[in-house]
């Protein structure tokens, strides 16, 4: 019973299944502490496939601390791990998404970039909050451009005096301000 | 012949094409390398410009397999990135990249190399 | 612009400006990984004007706040449908498929006599998204799987198409309305984030090539259950649709149903179907006698 079979010619797949190092990782006996047990795997994984499994697996599970594992991938995986642990993230319900905003805490302007990149999947009236904030203060120039990119598409005129703020801190960078124009435009400052 | 941008941020692309504004034969735009590649496989470009941080193939993975490609003309590459790390760098070298310049790039920085990249081309053709 | 005029003109409020249409390019490709390039300006604006029409957007800010601020998720996903037509990816349009498993499929096998398998053509495949997606509905929502042998067909024109389908490669646009559970379950991940169906699930569906509009290639396809053919019939001319019509019914079994793309209607093509209201979705069928 099921799916009728039909015969193909045997295609030739040269990359190891990844799924073995998802069951290697063990499902612990009360099924909690899930994506820690897949975090840990990951860790000494380094087959970017593997990595990859490991990655949606921890997406995929039940666990309430998943992100925090995700995030921990953020911080720690090379380029292919943290982008598709940003990719999963995005995919979580939109609560989920907005932990990300705790690694707009981190002292590193490349996890503060990463967690802008998390937060746009999350409904612009949650993130921009975040963003007008971080606006106000922002010292490095990336996290920056990045935070305005975000307002621009996702923000309001309520966005305007943080971006205003930002202009005047990176008064000599011309990117900013032109970002910056930019986003104000677009979040329609100085309409009607 | 033309530029082709590669970044993922329309804000770069559109600063670029305003840096650029005075290149007479004018800027194309890819958001990824995907794209770009296959921009790159119907028409002849001048000289890409490519953001190494790019989802969907990052600007290594695109600038690799640009070289790797007899059917495509082997421009001049410059890459850009937030990092500036040396190993970042030698990647770009090894991937066969011609310049590696850190964000954010001031106008006139962009403007100097394009100028001369794209002039060394003319030159070599005569 | 508002100039406080008692009737405005009907477009006014509907421009699309250029930086509309790059914030909302800038905002899909973000999204879906799709990016239209400027020549398709016109397609886009367009489907955007629709969809504000529908959501009683009065302009294109309102209808941007909808979805990126508000975040709208059935518009969002509306619009993604109408942006996507041409496009195919897993799981598209997937209330169907749930219609096949909560509604079609078990009408069907009260009047299916014991030991005969059950069959289904998905006709255009295109490059083997649909197909495949049905198999993994089934083996995850249907449980009369267990009772009843089901054979799954895929056909197209495109050959090309078809060696891609069997060979089961996509990329991640393609799948991205999986689950990481079942992209888990039925892919393996090759390298630059490409994902190969499971060779069990490759070889459970048929892959042939039939021009539909062609009678000597379709003498022999018959007695089907259900025919999936979306998003096809919109591209051919009233003849060829009604003719097209005439033949996915003689290719069905009486009872069987035929699912069309999420903007067709079988009523303007031919009025040999009845049209079935099931919860999940509007479908058509051979009338049993």
């Amino acid at each position: 019973m099921g799916l009728i079979r039909h015969n193909h010619e045997a295609l030739h797949v040269s990359s190891p299944q990844p799924c073995d190092a998802v069951s290697a990782a063990g499902a612990p006996s009360d099924g909690t502490q899930l994506a820690a047990s897949l975090l840990d795997a990951w860790r000494g994984e380094q087959d970017v496939n593997k990595c990859e499994a490991l990655i949606a697996a921890i997406a995929a599970s039940q666990d309430a601390a998943r992100t925090d594992a995700l995030m921990r991938i953020v911080e720690e995986g090379d380029a292919a791990s943290r982008n598709f642990a940003i990719l999963a993230w995005q995919g979580l319900p939109a609560h989920e998404v907005l932990r990300g905003a705790s690694l707009l805490e981190s002292a590193h302007a490349d996890a503060r970039v990463l967690a802008l990149s998390v937060l746009q999947a999350a409904p612009g009236r949650d993130v921009e909050p975040l963003l007008i904030g971080l606006l106000s203060t922002e010292a490095d120039v990336n996290v920056c451009a990045a935070a305005v990119e975000l307002v621009a598409e996702c923000g309001t005129r309520a966005a305007s005096p943080a971006l205003l703020a930002a202009r005047e801190r990176f008064a000599g960078n011309e990117f900013v301000a032109f970002a910056i124009d930019q986003a104000l435009r677009q979040t329609g400052a100085g309409n009607e | 012949m033309k530029i082709l941008v590669v970044d993922d941020s329309a804000t770069v692309r559109m600063f670029y094409r305003s840096a650029l504004a005075a290149f007479p034969a004018g800027i194309d735009e890819a958001p990824d390398g995907e794209k770009a590649l296959a921009m790159a496989l119907t028409q002849d470009y001048g000289l890409y410009i490519v953001d190494v941080n790019m989802s969907n193939m990052d600007g290594l993975t695109f600038v690799r397999a640009l070289r790797a490609r007899h059917d495509v003309m082997q421009s001049p590459v410059i890459m850009i990135s937030t990092q500036s790390r040396e190993q970042d760098a030698t990647l770009a070298w090894q991937a066969g990249a011609n310049l590696y310049l850190k964000k954010p790039v001031a106008k006139e920085t962009l403007q100097y190399y394009v100028s001369a990249m794209t002039s060394r081309r003319a030159k070599d053709e005569q | 612009m508002n100039d406080g005029a008692a009737m405005s003109t009907p477009t006014a409020g509907t421009h699309i400006s250029g930086d509309d249409f790059r914030k909302f390019r800038e905002f899909f490709y973000r999204r879906t990984g799709i990016y239209f390039d400027d020549s398709k300006r016109y397609f886009v604006d367009k489907r955007i004007t629709e969809r504000m029409e529908l959501t009683g957007s009065d302009c294109f800010r309102d209808y941007f706040m909808l979805l990126r601020y508000e975040a709208d998720a059935a518009e969002m996903q509306a619009l993604v449908n109408v942006m996507t037509v041409n496009e195919t990816y897993f799981m598209r349009e997937d209330y169907q498929f749930r219609c096949m498993t909560a509604s079609m499929l078990p009408e069907i096998v009260k009047t299916n006599p014991p030991g005969r398998r059950l069959r289904i053509w998905s006709m255009p495949s295109s490059s083997g998204e649909e197909p495949y997606s049905i198999a993994i509905h089934l083996i995850e929502s249907w449980p009369g799987l267990a009772e009843h042998d089901v054979e799954i067909v895929a056909s197209d024109i495109d050959t090309r198409m078809l060696e891609h389908a069997r060979a089961g490669i996509y990329g991640r646009r393609a799948v991205q309305n999986l689950s990481p559970a079942l992209l888990e379950r039925y892919f393996t991940r090759l390298s630059a984030g490409e994902y190969q169906v499971c060779q069990s699930l490759r070889e459970s569906v048929r892959f042939t090539r039939v021009n539909l509009n062609d009678p000597r290639d379709t003498a022999s396809y018959k007695d089907f259950d259900i025919v999936f053919c979306r998003n096809l019939l919109i591209y051919f001319d009233d003849t060829s649709r009604a003719s097209a019509a005439q033949t996915i019914f003689r290719a069905l079994r009486p009872g069987g149903f035929i699912c069309l793309g999420h903007s067709e209607s079988m009523a303007r093509m031919s009025t040999l179907f009845t049209v079935r209201r099931f919860a999940d979705a509007i479908v058509y069928q051979r009338p049993l006698v």
